[in-house]
């Protein structure tokens, strides 16, 4: 066989390389073609991941709004707060213990505590060390002063500040402000955007006003490395940084509440359970509401609430967490003769002069209804019907008027309906109409006896205190349905002022004769010997016009079970107090319901809390403190 | 052009790949200027090295074959002794001033050894049979045991690559062919059995799964690395970040990012542009090297020049494929690139003989 030359072999070679140089070029292009489909087709998705690498976005917590009386005084404000934070990475290094005992003598831990981090610390590996662990929080900024003087020399040891809702007027505006709280798995739902770590009101204005006091949050961004260690600023050779978003504060809240109203409702109450309401007639601007005993809203609204705290509010009988003057609806007893009165007035089925016999108890159709007066009351007519509140005259006039008008006309006061007022968790009330009847008494019929017992105010009929001074300022203002209002204006972190529109939900056409008619008999009952109010009101002011109620909340023979068996309950259970007026009598300007749970007689326990308030009003009228 | 002393067109893209390579490693290196002034001097060294070969006689480099290949493997077994311990692997000997990675100059010297050895064998018309070419093929496997005891699978296998890619170039018994890949379609499934280590099949079947499926739960730290590096290459986009602004460079999100993953920062930094214009220079010189086989003298010159071609390009090719998420994460830095001095140093003296030969052959 032939052996091959040097050239043939070179020829060979060639030969070959050339394929190879074919194959080297295709190979370079797969790659070419590999790497613009990750730069070209996908840079951009790339790019994104290439940031979240290095971009740690921070979210800025925005402060509160105020929430501020229309005399000056604040009601609920933020205050800035501190918290010290540890970074693992550069704490303690290997002793661990030594460490976590040395920051502990410092910030006085609780020595569980020191168990905790330094287990925490023991097992934080990878990115947990870049993560910032909170030890100690909602330290004022005296104490944080203090504390970081002695932190200067403990590596990984950060300060950074957070906000604590203060409530200045605390237990006395606690039903109007309500509180905050952290924010619940299923708030987070209802409030898109919201961190989880952030605060939001549980009740009150804090909850109805959400969205206008919590502020828009701000963004700060850190340029972290590999191991999640911040660059800092003067490091950033490179990379493209999202500018900072300064946290917006959330708008404040302006009320119509006068501090100084508010004050002497919680003061005129004192130890008595019920509630206290003021409101302008005109606007439907609450100038006070107050609802007795309430709580202490600075210690609800904490990172952590004492449960001892917490378990006396929710616990107590007397339901301190209960906004009594919205969210209980009591019998309105005979503030409700008021709706009747009208009624049997604007369907002309009495006159002012038409009397009927009350003789102190009454069959009607073989049911004994009595009056609360036993000797009775003689012929009574329209004004002394009210005056003295004769039941015997309102059973009467019931009788003539009948169920459906009777309710029809309460409806058209908003009886049995929630205001709407800018409060969370208001309650209905009931109005017992037919169709509510027939829902809720199956089987039995509506008798005469049943509107007979609504147009006293007993029976079903519910009405909230709140409800109350809705119909009774109508009265005054001549027919206007108003909607109670706390917030009257908006202002935003610049101070620009957003007033609120006051609001009619319903404009009742009333004769004015028949208005002056009601007004005049509401004057009597407490300006005239023998009135419901009288002997209780305070006559050194001008002339106020309303009505007493004493509601029984439970039957008499009930109550004489009750009597026997049961002490502690006798108190609970005594009649509740209601007296509604208006002010000045001559020309209204506002409205005050008070209600004494178990406050026995209507004119006795609860219009002087109302005087004191028009007294209060009449001295200082709204001017600025 | 007789007497000529320079191949320009073989030079440029050789100086323009250096240049880029020095570029990104200063950024890459920003933090540790230290190590830039060390591969400045390699880059020296490298120089010296590239002239040196370049004008020496040609018959010289034939001679210091076979003793080079014997240095080669004494310094492999020192490594394997005395070796410096760098991630688990010895593949570095430490002379105090600098380390040595022995198995770069492996490649140097399995190329020259085939080539002169082959030269010296005479050919048949029908080409070798296998049984003639038994001691290269030895040779080879001993310098390729040595180097996968550091271990080093990627290199170990690169030179086998390159190996038959010069041992097929000259003429084989096709029959015999053939029956040596019989053999080695059977022998791979013995060899992924009893012969390649636990992390080995581990970053093998990782990239393999992640190229045929996109998604892997084997082996995280090759997994993540090749993740960063992927998005390095991707973020870059057209006209790449700028010099020093690749975020994933300077938080240092790539692993191994100024040796075997350089190409990553380069990629982010000067994107598809850049990409283009460095295989536009590694094309270039591919093809003025191989141009000049069909003009040299004899066998050992066509050998040694297809066999610089090959180890350089299929480590272009591992490199860039492994960077961009195609290829398992093997220890095969880019030529002329990578931060590094042995292989600097080894790839030129590949390439200044070359050049050499080009010297010789195209302007005498």
């Amino acid at each position: 066989m032939r052996i091959l030359d040097q050239q043939e072999e070179v020829r060979n070679i060639a030969r070959k390389s050339r394929v190879l140089m074919g194959v080297i070029f295709v190979s370079l292009l797969l790659l070419s073609v590999r790497i613009g489909y990750l730069q070209l087709h996908r840079g951009g998705e790339h790019l994104q991941k290439s940031k979240n690498n290095y971009l740690l976005r921070e979210k800025i917590f925005p402060a509160r709004g105020d929430i501020l009386t229309a005399d000056g005084r604040t009601l609920a404000t933020t205050s800035a707060q501190f918290r010290i934070q540890i970074l693992p990475a550069f704490f303690a290094g290997d002793e661990v213990e030594e460490s976590s005992m040395r920051l502990a003598s410092i910030l006085g831990l609780p020595d569980r505590q020191v168990g905790e981090l330094v287990e925490f610390l023991s097992t934080c590996r990878g990115r947990c060390r870049y993560t910032p662990v909170t030890v100690r929080d909602e330290l004022p900024k005296n104490e944080m002063l203090r504390l970081s003087s002695y932190l200067t020399d403990v590596p990984g040891v950060t300060v950074s500040s957070s906000y604590r809702r203060v409530y200045p007027l605390g237990v006395t505006a606690a039903h109007l402000t309500g509180y905050v709280g952290r924010i619940s798995r299923g708030d987070l739902s209802a409030y898109p955007g919201y961190d989880p770590e952030s605060f939001v009101g549980k009740t009150g204005i804090e909850r109805s006003w959400e969205r206008e006091l919590h502020g828009a949050y701000g963004e700060l961004w850190q340029v972290i490395d590999h191991v999640g260690r911040r660059i800092e600023k003067q490091d950033r050779s490179s990379g493209e940084v999202p500018p900072t978003v300064p946290a917006r504060k959330g708008r404040s809240v302006q009320t119509a509440v006068l501090s100084y109203l508010q004050e002497e409702a919680e003061a005129a109450l004192g130890e008595r359970a019920g509630a206290v309401v003021m409101m302008d007639i005109h606007t439907g601007d609450i100038l006070a509401l107050y609802s007795n005993p309430s709580y202490d809203p600075n210690l609800l609204s904490g990172r952590r609430i004492s449960p001892s705290v917490w378990l006396e509010y929710s616990e107590s009988v007397l339901r301190p967490l209960t906004n009594k003057a919205i969210q209980s609806s009591f019998f309105p007893g005979s503030t409700f003769k008021v709706i009747p009165a009208l009624a049997g007035l604007e369907y002309g089925v009495v006159t002012p002069h038409t009397s009927f016999l009350c003789t102190g108890c009454l069959m009607f159709d073989a049911e004994v209804k009595c009056c609360w007066n036993k000797w009775g009351h003689a012929y009574t007519a329209f004004r002394r019907g009210l005056k003295e509140s004769c039941d015997i005259y309102f059973y009467f006039l019931s009788e003539r008027l009948g169920h459906h008008r009777l309710t029809e006309f309460s409806r058209l006061f908003h009886v049995g309906r929630r205001t709407g007022i800018d409060l969370a968790e208001e309650e209905d009330g009931i109005l017992p109409t037919t169709e509510w009847f027939n829902h809720n008494h199956r089987g039995q019929t509506l008798n005469k006896g049943y509107t007979m017992n609504l147009a006293i105010g007993q029976g079903d009929v519910r009405m909230t205190p709140l409800q109350l001074a809705v119909a009774y300022a109508a009265i005054a203002n001549g027919g206007l349905i108003l909607r109670p209002r706390i917030v009257s204006s908006l202002i935003d972190d610049q101070g620009r002022r957003e007033p609120m529109e006051p609001e009619v939900l319903r404009a009742v056409q009333l004769k004015e004769k028949n208005r002056r008619e009601v007004m005049n008999a509401l004057w009597a009952v407490v300006n005239e010997e023998g009135g419901t109010a009288f002997r209780y009101a305070d006559h050194t002011i001008p002339a106020a016009a309303g009505k007493t109620g004493t509601s029984q909340i439970i039957s008499k023979t009930e109550r004489r079970q009750i009597d026997i068996v049961d002490e502690d309950r006798r108190s609970m259970t005594a009649d509740d107090a209601l007296f509604v007026g208006m002010f000045p009598a001559r020309r209204p300007e506002v409205v005050a319901v008070a209600v004494v749970e178990s406050g026995a007689h209507g004119g006795e326990a609860a219009t002087p809390i109302a005087y004191r308030l028009f007294k209060s009003y009449y001295y200082r009228g709204r001017g600025e403190e | 052009m007789k007497g000529r002393r320079i191949d320009l067109l073989m030079v440029l893209p050789l100086f323009g790949i250096l240049s880029l390579g020095l570029v990104t490693l200063s950024s890459a290196l920003s933090y540790n200027p230290q190590r830039l002034y060390a591969q400045l001097v390699w880059v020296a060294l490298a120089a010296a090295a590239f002239l040196f070969v370049t004008y020496r006689p040609l018959r010289m480099w034939e001679n210091l074959a076979v003793p080079f290949y014997l240095a080669t493997l004494l310094l492999l077994s020192l490594v394997l002794v005395i070796g410096k311990k760098v991630g688990g692997a010895y593949r570095w000997l430490d002379l105090g001033f600098m380390n040595l990675q022995p198995s770069e100059f492996a490649k140097v010297a399995v190329i020259l050894f085939l080539a002169a050895r082959l030269n010296q064998k005479p050919t048949l018309q029908d080409g070798y049979k296998l049984a003639d070419i038994v001691p290269e093929t030895v040779a080879v496997l001993l310098t390729m045991t040595l180097i996968y005891a550091e271990p080093d699978l990627g290199t170990s296998l690169l030179i086998a690559f390159v190996a038959l890619m010069v041992i097929l170039s000259t003429k084989i018994n096709t029959r015999h062919l053939i029956a040596l890949i019989i053999i080695t379609v059977v022998s791979t499934p013995i060899l992924w059995k009893f012969v390649l280590a636990d992390y080995q099949k581990r970053r093998i079947t990782a990239v393999a799964t992640m190229v045929f499926r996109g998604a892997s739960d084997e082996s995280l730290s090759s997994r993540y690395q090749t993740e960063q590096s992927v998005i390095a290459v991707g973020s870059g986009r057209m006209s790449g970040k700028g010099y020093r602004a690749g975020t994933q460079n300077i938080f240092r999100f790539i692993p191994e990012h100024h040796t075997d993953f350089v190409f990553s920062v380069y990629a982010e930094e000067f994107g598809f542009a850049g990409g283009m214009l460095l295989f536009a220079f590694y094309l270039l010189l591919f093809y003025r090297m191989l141009e000049i086989v069909p003009l040299v003298r004899d066998k050992f010159m066509a050998l040694v020049t297809v066999g610089t071609v090959v180890v350089l390009w299929l480590q272009v090719v591992i490199n860039i494929g492994m960077v961009t998420g195609m290829l398992p994460v093997v220890g095969i830095p880019l030529p002329f690139f990578s931060y590094g001095g042995s292989a600097l140093l080894a790839n030129s003296i590949l390439v200044g003989l070359v050049h050499n030969f080009s010297i010789n052959s195209r302007y005498r």
